[in-house]
């Protein structure tokens, strides 16, 4: 992880855009879990705010309005903002309650959620992180990773990215609330791999997890952490089912 | 059509609830300068029209978390619009600013929408910047607007990585003290 004591400093790099992919990654992970590094970022966004408001301004293209339209009227879209604003008032509920009522809280969440919400499709794109992309790698994903919530399955497919002799990809996911990478495998050759879903399952930990692919010697890392830096990234997205059977 | 910054805070509100006449108006008042950001960030039309879809996205879903104490309404959604930018430029594409050198220039204080407020935070931090040296000062814009990596400011620069960290930090240190918060 991000091995970076001078937290401001790192949470004024993050703000500015300076640090490299895997570094911005890390950022994003530990400031789920590092209250300092949060308000630090936070300090950031104010101070540096000013300098995005006179950015130069370019007309968008007319259609796109109706799209996001389209993709905010979508059900999935509708259950995760209804889940959000119910999300915030449970929140505000347990904020002042005893602990146990806030388990109880968590719960009765947790089972409406599953009530409103059909799992979702997820899926995260990951590209290349380090080094210079190659024509292929920019106009293509090195991986393709699905999770399919009814079967509890992550499945990771290679795309572009080539198998190096005496070398692995693992795959690891770094989710809201886990500070350290979890390994979900290790890619030997051109065939997808299969993974269960971490255990305790819990979809709203996985929207917007950050997946990320290392290179480890054969057989994958010993250590239970990546040995180098991350090599190819992604950020998992809920997916519309229907949208996407339409569209083949 | 320009909103005021409370008209913007009321309509993010409304936004929160539900209402897509209120998402209509924070998208008119706010897109041009939200796709302006990430298409200098991303450099290509066609990633920044898939990111700016993301952007406002994600802003129905998350005006409910916009808390006006905190933050000006244009800074969060600027952030959010940023954010999203940088993570996907991070691993597509490399901006030539030898194309675009208008881009560097700190612009005036000109902004018709702008409360006196918003004009004292900008002139603010204007003059903090004026105060770092001219190259520290442009690595930190280029920086911003185009969201290049130490590595790459040091091969822009022929300097090493560590020299540009030390540099971009020492800066910021001297933003945050000038700026005296």
């Amino acid at each position: 992880m991000t091995e970076d004591d001078d937290i401001d400093g790192l949470a004024a790099e993050y703000v500015l855009g300076s640090l490299d992919p895997s570094e911005r990654v890390a950022v994003d992970v530990r400031r789920r879990s590092d209250r300092a590094l949060a308000d630090a970022i936070r300090g950031w966004e104010r101070r540096l705010g000013p300098l995005s408001w006179r950015t130069p301004e370019v007309e968008p293209p007319p259609h796109l309005f109706e799209a996001i339209l389209k993709k905010i009227a979508a059900p999935r879209s509708a259950e995760v903002v209804f889940l959000r604003r119910h999300a915030k008032r449970w929140r505000g509920i347990a904020a002042a309650a005893t602990a146990i009522a806030a388990c109880l809280g968590l719960t009765v969440g947790w089972f409406l959620y599953e009530r409103i919400a059909e799992p979702p499709l997820l899926v995260a794109e990951l590209y290349r992180a380090a080094g210079t992309s190659t024509a292929d790698e920019i106009m293509h994903p090195a991986f393709v990773v699905s999770v399919d919530l009814n079967a509890c399955t992550i499945t990771a497919r290679p795309v572009t990215a080539q198998p190096r002799p005496g070398r692995n990809y693992q795959l690891w996911i770094m989710r809201q609330g886990v500070p350290a990478p979890e390994s979900l495998g290790v890619l030997s050759g051109p065939e997808p791999l299969t993974a269960a879903c971490p255990v305790p399952i819990a979809p709203p930990t996985l929207l917007n997890a950050t997946l990320a692919v290392s290179q480890e010697p054969d057989g994958g890392s010993t250590t239970g952490t990546p040995t180098g830096p991350f090599a190819f990234l992604g950020k998992l997205m809920a997916v519309d089912r229907t949208a996407e059977g339409k569209s083949r | 059509m320009p909103l005021s910054r409370q008209q913007l805070i009321e309509a993010l509100g409304r936004v929160a609830q539900g209402d897509q006449a209120a998402f209509a108006a924070v998208y008119a008042a706010t897109s041009l300068k939200l796709y302006g950001i990430v298409v200098r960030i991303l450099g290509r039309r066609d990633l920044a029209d898939e990111v700016l879809q993301e952007v406002y996205v994600r802003v129905w879903q998350s005006a409910v978390d916009y808390d006006a104490a905190t933050s000006s309404p244009i800074t969060w959604l600027a952030t959010i619009a940023r954010n999203r930018a940088l993570d996907e430029a991070k691993r597509k594409t490399m901006v030539s600013l030898e194309e675009r050198p208008e881009l560097l220039q700190l612009p005036g204080d000109d902004d018709p929408s702008a409360n006196l407020e918003e004009m004292e935070e900008r002139r603010r931090l204007y003059a903090c910047l004026n105060e770092l040296e001219p190259e520290k000062k442009e690595i930190v814009l280029l920086v911003y607007h185009y969201g290049l990596t130490r590595e790459e400011i040091a091969r822009r620069l022929n300097r090493p990585v560590p020299t540009v960290k030390t540099w971009l930090r020492r800066s910021l240190e001297q933003i945050k003290a000038c700026l005296g918060q």
